[in-house]
């Protein structure tokens, strides 16, 4: 009872250090809450977006029947399936009421499907509803793709003839929620699972696609995958596919990738600047209470006794701080669920999720106590003698304890860093990266300071108290310099990623986005082709050769012998070594293409000169050349139907996929493969629907054997992911802007606060109110100003090395966070040091003293 | 600059052309086709036009084999496409496209057409024409089935070549012999399509 009593009573006597290390610890904990409810929320907003991709939770697909001991395996493999529903998917030509046939996809589902999202119809009056599955299994109609309607001239009421039955049209769809994300080289068409067997399709020599898929809601993702492996364990048939809602869009999951990397990297970056805040805060308190201390030590207290103490406060601390975080997160979900219902497009969890107030009162507590734990460590050797040196001492010693205590701190924020990036390297680099900051920051500050030393100043006598006082107060302008320096890293340095990876994820404007690919295009039709575009004033993107190749020799070595030198462990291993087999689609132009860029050598920019006694020039996509181990100045050799050509690798280049465009692995320098056999393909820009199939039609009847895949219902779907992702990190930026902002805010204020004492001095020696004001706003200005430039100098490294090796992304140059929180530090900076300055200047030299 | 380029590169090309096959009486038969004839996942030795190879070499037949398979192709580039192996003056082309329309749904008419003119194309210059038969899954429709079937029945006819009704009989539907999509054949599926034409290849040279 004494002890807490004596807890509330330093707590209480020390109300501005105690207020602002839990203020601050509550903020950087709370943008921490904060991010890990937009975290959790844009998560299970993706996850219900591919299990929506996939209808279902767990799937399983082969190209025969799953047979009934199949079945009974998987549902007893699981006590967590609620239920499971039966799909069968089969290409066929589908015969319209005047003759008209075309190729469509044939998808037949029984009544359980889907179990998440909806197929969206449109009736015969217009009206649109989620489309009843019971009605497809109770009588034969089908639901078609609103292009079959014209390419089946059908309408709705009407029959279309599936293999040997008819069936009557009911409705188009307009929204098929469980397209996924991939594309089909014919339009969709939905029967009932019950009817499927009456077209006659399903028989020998059928290629069917036949899988169930399961409702599983209870399982995470991870028990989700583990089911998944045990399944392919317990039925080893080779020709069973099993796969979990995520593994199905990939594309979505490289996207959640990208920004699960990013989000763990804003919730250290908050976690950090809360950790800078806390421990200069409790430095200074230290400081502080190092004469009480001496008191403590003259009536027969020990040492080990404060020590543990002031650790406890600590922890008291820590849990007032992280409790007060937990508040703040349940009443900002209501909050934020009210403002960010129109400006985010996912909605905000419901509730804290218990990993997460785990999460926060570990941070909080074992946080704060291993933030003050190095420095708890320089009170070893305290002795009582202290009593008699000046208050504005630096009292606090660096033992060996001091360096060692370091160490849990450190493997702290390097576990927490590994475990909230979700990577060891992501977590690792970050760690490392903010340690050599700190360390370079030092090294600048004391170099600033050497030089400041020198310099000499008559006129301006705050300017000159200002410029010396900094060189002589060393530990403190250090300890400014690297708080300020540091916060100025982090806060910078989500925007800085931010740009990189909101580079990435751009997408050219919708016009320049295509509506289709056009493929097998022969040299002999482009012309035909280019006219009908031009009938309907369209400009064809980015037309480009294929010439098929199979590649024999890397660097005059036989391929296939390089392949045998390889281990084959995994059935995965094994495709890809297949896929080495598969010939190449090479094509050839000068520079780059759309949403290229060269990331290694020099640009094709003339075409080959066979008088050069030079190998043609090569140019490879970069994740290419990772896969085939190749690099600059290697030599290939390809085969084009039974002639070699050889040609030297002179650059790797990278290709943005959110282009949309064409792009090939290999691209040749112009004048090697011109006359070889080729076709050509080419995209449609975007265009309106009704000139989409009309222009559609027309190419192929002129031109019958080009393959048209339409990629609007792709390019929008990924489209509107990327959009939301754009979004979210938006949001999580400017929180993490505001989370910085105000961990500034307690560092310079507490800085202020803490000169009280030198005020008092100076108004006793009588210097005028505005030469006292001067010299603050001469140093904290100088201080906060050269700080954020250096921190925000060492950010710009910080991102690029985390842009390139992290998200493998180019690095994008931004400059208006940079100079906006510059001017928002001096300000700051300004504006606190005026304030508080004012206040002491207000009160009497005495009381300043006495506080003291 | 425009007319120059496709010119050198011919030369270039022309250069790499081994144009003294057929002074050294080394016979050359080119295989066309698409993924089937390409040996789509599987090494490209084991693939059929690679076993007749063999199979030649076995029987001391000096023949040189050319994989001439692309995947994804249509019967469109079967013209283009005979057009730059007749360069190489070859004894025999072995034609086996069209798959990939019947696939995509492509127009029969069209198929057909693009296939005479390949054949013709291959007469015309004295060179021996094996027209490979290929089917449709049964799945496509009965109808467009027969009427693909017919397509290459009624080529055969009227060109007067050497044709073999189905390149994937023995081999299509069976599991063991099929790649897992079970569409393309594995290893032992190019081994029977091999067995299966050899003699009739070896006959025609």
């Amino acid at each position: 009872m004494k002890l807490l009593k004596y807890f509330i009573f330093q707590l209480l006597n020390n109300k501005s250090f105690t207020i602002l290390f839990i203020l601050n610890l509550s903020f950087g904990l709370s943008s921490f809450v904060t991010l890990d409810i937009f975290k959790h929320s844009i998560n299970k907003s993706i996850k219900k977006r591919s299990k929506v991709f996939l209808g279902a939770d767990l799937g399983v697909s082969a190209r025969r029947a799953i047979t009934k001991e199949e079945s009974n395996l998987i549902s007893e493999a699981s006590t967590e399936i609620h239920s499971s529903t039966k799909l069968i998917e089969v290409f066929s030509m589908v015969v319209g009421p005047n003759e008209q046939s075309k190729l469509v996809q044939i998808k037949a589902v029984d009544n359980n499907f889907p179990f998440y999202g909806q197929i969206e119809i449109k009736d015969k009056n217009n009206s649109i509803s989620n489309g009843q599955i019971k009605t497809l299994n109770n009588k034969k109609i089908a639901w078609l793709y609103p292009e079959l309607i014209a390419q089946l001239n059908v309408r709705i009421g009407e029959n279309i003839k599936v293999g040997n039955t008819s069936f009557t049209v009911q409705a188009i769809i307009t929204n098929d929620n469980a397209e996924g994300v991939s594309t089909s080289m014919a339009p969709r068409l939905y029967i009932g699972y019950d009817h499927i067997q009456d077209t006659g399709l399903l028989q020998f020599g059928s290629v069917v696609w036949y899988s169930q898929l399961y409702h599983l809601p209870r399982l995470n993702d991870l028990e989700l995958n583990n089911l998944k492996i045990s399944l392919k364990k317990q039925i080893p048939s080779t020709d069973l596919k099993f796969y979990t809602h995520e593994s199905v869009s990939e594309q979505s999951s490289r996207l959640l990738k990208y920004l699960n990397d990013f989000l763990g990297l804003v919730a250290i970056a908050a976690l950090f600047l809360a950790a800078i805040g806390g421990a200069f805060l409790f430095r200074s308190y230290l400081n502080k209470q190092i004469h009480i201390f001496g008191i403590f030590l003259s009536l027969g207290m020990t040492l080990k006794s404060i020590m543990l103490y002031q650790a406890v406060q600590l922890l008291i601390l820590g849990l007032i701080g992280s409790s007060i975080s937990i508040l703040f997160g349940y009443l900002l979900i209501p909050i934020l669920n009210s403002i960010t219902a129109d400006l985010i497009p996912f909605t905000i969890i419901k509730q804290l999720e218990p990993n997460t107030i785990i999460l926060i009162l570990l941070l909080g507590c074992a946080g704060a106590l291993l933030i003050g734990l190095p420095l708890i460590t320089q009170l070893i050797g305290l002795k009582p003698n202290l009593l008699f040196s000046s208050k504005t001492q630096n009292n606090l010693n660096r033992n060996k304890w001091f360096w060692l205590s370091l160490i849990p701190g450190f493997l702290f924020l390097w576990s927490l860093s590994i475990w909230q990036s979700h990577s060891f390297k992501t977590g690792t680099l970050f760690t490392i990266l903010f340690l050599a900051s700190g360390l370079l920051l030092s090294i600048l500050a004391a170099l600033f300071m050497y030089f400041i030393s020198k310099i000499k100043i008559k006129k301006y006598l705050g300017l000159q108290w200002a410029i010396r006082d900094i060189s002589r107060f060393k530990i403190t302008s250090i300890s400014i310099f690297l708080s300020i320096g540091l916060g100025m890293l982090l806060l910078n340095l989500i925007p800085q990623i931010k740009a990189s990876i909101n580079y990435e994820l751009t997408m050219p404007h919708d016009s320049k986005l295509p509506s289709f690919f056009i493929f097998d295009i022969q040299e002999e039709q482009l012309s035909t082709l280019k006219k009908i575009s031009s009938h309907f004033d369209i400009t064809l993107q980015q037309t480009s050769p294929m010439v098929r190749a199979r590649l024999k020799t890397i660097n005059y070595q036989n391929y296939s012998e390089l392949q045998i030198t390889e281990s084959v462990s995994t059935r995965e291993q094994e495709r890809q070594q297949r896929s080495r087999n598969r010939g190449y689609n090479l094509s050839y132009r000068l520079g780059l293409g759309t949403g290229e860029s060269l990331h290694k050598g020099k640009l094709i920019n003339s075409s080959f000169d066979e008088n050069s006694g030079k190998l043609p020039e090569i140019s490879v996509e970069k994740r290419f050349a990772a896969r085939l181990g190749i690099k600059i100045n290697d030599v290939l050799e390809f085969d084009i139907q039974g002639v070699s050509i050889k040609g030297k690798i002179v650059n790797i280049r990278k290709v943005k996929w959110t282009t949309f465009q064409p792009n090939f692995f290999i691209q040749f320098q112009p004048g090697v493969l011109e006359i070889a056999p080729k076709t050509y393909l080419s995209s449609v820009p975007k265009i309106s629907n009704t000139m989409k199939n009309e222009l559609q039609n027309k190419i192929v009847k002129a031109i019958p054997n080009a393959s048209i895949i339409d990629v609007s219902r792709l390019v929008k779907k990924l489209k509107d992911i990327i959009e939301q992702m754009g979004l979210a990190l938006q949001f999580m930026t400017i929180i993490c802007l505001i989370a910085g902002f105000l961990v500034l805010f307690s560092i310079a204020n507490y800085q202020a606060r803490q000169r009280s004492s030198d005020i008092a001095i100076l108004k006793v020696l009588g210097s005028s109110f505005t030469t006292i004001r001067s010299y603050f706003l001469w140093m904290f200005t100088l201080l906060s100003i050269l700080s954020g430039l250096f921190g925000i100098s060492i950010c710009f490294i910080f991102s690029y090395i985390i842009s390139k090796l992290l998200f493998d992304s180019k690095w994008v140059f931004d400059i208006y966070t940079p100079a906006l929180s510059l001017i928002g530090l001096l300000i700051i900076s300004i504006l606190i040091t005026f304030i508080a300055i004012n206040q002491f200047l207000n009160t009497k030299a005495s009381s300043l003293l006495d506080n003291e | 600059m425009c007319l120059f380029r496709p010119m050198r590169a011919l030369i270039y090309l022309l250069v790499l052309i081994p144009l003294n096959l057929s002074a050294n009486n080394l016979k050359q038969i080119v295989f066309i086709g698409d993924s089937l004839t390409e040996g789509y996942g599987i090494p490209q030795e084991k693939s059929f036009p690679s076993i007749i190879s063999s199979k030649f070499k076995n029987k001391k037949i000096k023949v040189k084999i050319t994989n001439a398979g692309s995947s994804g192709s249509t019967s469109a580039s079967a013209p283009g496409r005979v057009k730059w192996i007749l360069k190489s003056n070859p004894n025999i082309v072995f034609i086996a496209l069209g798959g990939n329309d019947g696939l995509r749904g492509i127009n029969l008419q069209a198929t057909e057409n693009n296939l005479q003119q390949a054949i013709t194309l291959a007469l015309n210059r004295k060179i021996k024409v094996i027209l490979a038969g290929v089917r449709i899954p049964t799945n496509y429709g009965p109808k467009y089935r027969k009427q693909f079937e017919n397509i290459y029945i009624s080529l055969a006819k009227k060109n007067n070549v050497t044709f073999i009704p189905y390149i994937l009989k023995g081999v299509a539907g069976i599991k063991s012999l099929n790649l897992p999509d079970q569409i393309h054949p594995n290893e032992k599926g190019h081994q029977v399509i091999a067995d299966n034409i050899f003699p009739i290849i070896e006959k025609l040279l």
